[in-house]
């Protein structure tokens, strides 16, 4: 019997799921060794060591559980909260990130070049297709030809955005996000 | 060569599979995850898709997405410049999520489908919507329009189509839309935006359009061809979350409306007064389209499309001969547009037009079969106690219980692609039973009792009834109630109690202005339900019966037989059929 698609997903994503179970518990709970310990014995005894002591032991657990077997549940879902909580942190920093722009970039770009209202009789226009083969192929390089006929004034927020994005989408597309966070 | 189209990510998810043109199969993604207007990667909607062409993913030659995400993102960045300095919280919300998800769509996609499969082509929003509506219609040439909420920039389009290319001329661009201002009375009067403007559309004859000239005075300007201007002091759709804003409720005097509030008579006149401000635009941008095209065919889809109060209004009103729209015109639908576009007109391939129409009786969806173990054996495990009959005797059982003043669920066949439920997964009753309406409604569907019915009539005996000069054959259009059979209604009734009032001989599908959401029912289409009619017709000598979706409020039309096993053990249904399994409530009690 041919299996179908779906069946093949979720297998495909079961496999997937075990292997990000290990990077995670392998990869994130080593990082949290190494940097809570050395926090611990560099900075004196205080109520934030406890906590450092208590994150070691949380990496040392999640060690444990990826050598054991990377297939237990509770694994899983402690890197499913573990990241969510990193993602919530990051999407955060992007918030205020993204309020700076607007005050710094947006604002003064758009007082500056607000379009006009034109008294007409018809709110028609000529249609032009978003779906064209002349665009260039690549993602950033199309969005950029996009803008650059009658919106060129937004091309310096445009590549900022761009900057930002592709660091947002390393960040959360991957399993070594609670990893970077914590670098930091 | 196999195509697969998809549209998901925004509402009502859908997959569409076509080989060399012809329409494989079809459908939208609620309807298996049970999830109203699931939103969600349509992965289950493409795993019926394959199987029902016996494929995997990797042999699908072209997979195309409904929209281009480049360009929408263009219209957002657009849309903040030119609305600073507010707008700060709509910006930091929609761009966050833009450059978290949406700006790497194909790619999303890509990985969602599996590393192997070729590139994913992001076609155009309104241009799928057009290549939904001509490519599978009874046309070679045909006027189009387009009209929903928006796309990537434009709202509302039209253009003219000719054997396999389409040329759209002209667009409404961003924001002036008449698909948003008809949500933002669906907000106002307490319904879900995207979900519920068809309550807005059931609520409207109910109320006189007083407001009229209020809503074409303050909130859109109209002009001589159709197109229109918003006047965005009532509206918070560029810059905030919502639809409307403060401006627009101090217009009407009042706060909107709470769900599941009472319905004032006010609320009602608002609805009626939109209804009667979207005819009259809707009308006038049909005309002009008419005469720039000089075409006598014209094809419509869309959101707004699926409005079938307007499209009854279109067809009496307008200067254009034959009317077709798309039965799934609204995001759904866009996955079969995009397949089919590109199949055409990207590619340039030969279109042959079928005189009936390409879209199979809109019966694209997977199949409950009459006689099936595996289904017997699920059946049997939940419970369930039936009886088998084939066919004829199948139908003679049907129509004795409906009769009797029965309702009956019908599951059996294909499941409908689009929002109607068309005879293969209905809940079916005699319309001239007086209280049939709140009885359904308000024991079954559990839903607000004035919302109508819709009746399935013989296509033969279409015109004894209605007052209808062609077929129409996917319920997307109101017609009267012919003038001799309407019973005139007591003047001093009002407002929700016009639905107790015996408004013709068959009430439970009259509406209170004397219309009707009418499925006319040909052998071709649907031979179950052709005969079914008649035999209820030899019986009783009526040719109508009620026709609504099988589910519950909230809740997706059924799609297998668990579904609909389920939803009859959880109503007051009296029976149901399940393939050529019949099934009645007293054979089947709760434990």
């Amino acid at each position: 019997m041919v299996d179908t698609y779906i069946n093949l997903k979720n297998r495909k994503n079961l496999k997937k799921e075990v292997i990000n179970n290990y990077i995670f518990g392998i990869f994130f709970g080593f990082s949290i060794i190494l940097i809570f310990s050395f926090n611990f014995f560099y900075n004196k005894f205080s109520f934030v060591s406890l906590l450092y002591i208590l994150l070691v032991f949380y990496g040392i657990f999640c060690v444990l559980l990826a050598t054991i077997n990377p297939k237990f549940k509770i694994l899983k879902k402690l890197r499913i909260s573990t990241t969510r909580v990193f993602n919530i942190l990051g999407i955060c920093c992007l918030d205020i990130v993204l309020l700076c722009i607007y005050y710094i970039v947006v604002v003064p770009i758009g007082l500056i070049f607000k379009e006009k209202k034109e008294v007409t009789n018809s709110s028609f226009t000529t249609f032009e297709t978003s779906y064209n083969k002349t665009l260039p192929k690549y993602r950033y390089l199309k969005l950029l030809s996009l803008f650059s006929k009658d919106y060129f004034y937004m091309i310096p927020l445009l590549i900022i955005l761009i900057i930002i994005s592709i660091l947002v989408f390393v960040l959360t597309s991957s399993i070594f996000t609670p990893l970077i966070y914590t670098m930091f | 060569m196999y195509i697969l189209g998809i549209s998901a990510y925004y509402h009502d998810s859908a997959a569409a599979l076509i080989r060399n043109g012809e329409i494989i199969a079809a459908a939208q993604e609620e309807r298996f995850t049970r999830i109203k207007g699931d939103k969600s990667f349509p992965n289950h909607a493409i795993s019926y898709c394959l199987e029902e062409a016996k494929l995997n993913i990797e042999d699908i030659d072209h997979i195309v997405f409904y929209e281009n995400n480049l360009s929408k993102f263009q219209r957002i960045i657009v849309t903040h410049h030119n609305n600073v300095p507010k707008g700060i919280i709509s910006f930091i919300v929609s761009i966050s999520k833009w450059l978290t998800n949406d700006l790497w769509l194909d790619q999303k996609i890509q990985k969602e489908l599996g590393k192997k499969t070729s590139k994913v082509i992001m076609y155009d929003h309104h241009l799928s919507h057009a290549g939904s509506a001509f490519y599978p219609s009874p046309f070679s040439k045909a006027a189009i329009l387009t009209i929903d909420g928006v796309g990537e920039w434009a709202t509302t389009t039209y253009g003219i189509g000719h054997n396999n290319k389409i040329n759209i001329m002209k667009c409404i661009n961003f924001p002036n839309s008449i698909g948003l201002l008809y949500s933002a009375f669906t907000q106002y009067l307490g319904f879900r935006i995207n979900f519920d403007e068809y309550k807005v559309m059931g609520l409207a004859p109910y109320g006189k359009p007083k407001y009229s000239s209020l809503i074409k005075k303050e909130l859109v300007t109209i002009y001589d061809d159709g197109s229109i201007k918003l006047n965005l002091k009532y509206f918070n759709y560029t810059r905030g979350i919502s639809t409307i804003n403060k401006n627009f409720e101090k217009l009407f005097g009042k706060k909107k409306r709470q769900p599941d509030s009472k319905i004032t008579t006010k609320d009602m006149d608002i609805a009626s007064s939109i209804q009667d401000v979207l005819n009259e635009i809707v009308l006038k941008l049909a005309n002009t389209v008419y005469d720039e095209t000089k075409c006598d065919n014209l094809v419509l889809a869309g959101g707004v499309a699926l409005n079938v109060v307007t499209i009854g209004y279109l067809k009496r009103h307008s200067k254009f001969k034959n009317i077709f729209v798309q039965p799934a015109s609204g995001d759904a639908g866009g996955a079969l547009g995009c397949a089919l576009s590109y199949y055409y007109d990207a590619l340039d391939n030969k279109r042959i037009v079928n005189k009936q129409d390409s879209m199979k009786g809109s019966l694209l969806g997977p199949s409950i079969n009459d006689h099936d173990d595996l289904i017997d054996e699920q059946l049997t495990l939940m419970g369930a106690k039936y009886k088998y009959y084939e066919e004829k005797t199948l139908i003679k059982k049907i129509v004795q219980e409906l009769a009797k003043g029965k309702v009956i669920g019908i599951a059996r066949g294909k499941m409908e692609y689009g929002p109607r439920a068309l005879g293969n997964r209905s809940i079916i009753a005699d319309p001239r039973i007086i209280d049939m309406q709140s009885t359904i409604n308000l024991k079954i569907k559990y839903r607000e009792s004035f919302r109508p019915f819709a009746p399935i009539v013989l296509l033969e005996d279409s015109k004894k009834y209605f007052d209808i000069n062609d077929e129409s054959p996917y319920m997307l259009s109101t017609y009267y109630i012919k003038k001799e059979l309407q019973i005139p209604i007591k003047k001093n009734v009002k407002g929700l109690d016009l639905l107790k009032e015996k408004k013709s001989p068959i009430p439970a599908v009259t509406h209170v202005d004397y219309s009707s959401r009418v499925q006319t029912v040909d052998k071709y289409r649907n031979p179950f339900i052709y005969n079914l009619l008649k035999e209820f017709k030899s019986k009783t000598d009526c040719s109508v019966l009620v026709n609504t979706s099988f589910n519950v409020r909230g809740e997706p039309i059924v799609c297998n037989e668990i579904d609909a096993y389920n939803c009859f053990m959880n109503t007051e249904m009296d029976c149901v059929v399940i393939g050529n399994r019949f099934f009645e409530k007293e054979n089947n009690k709760k434990v």
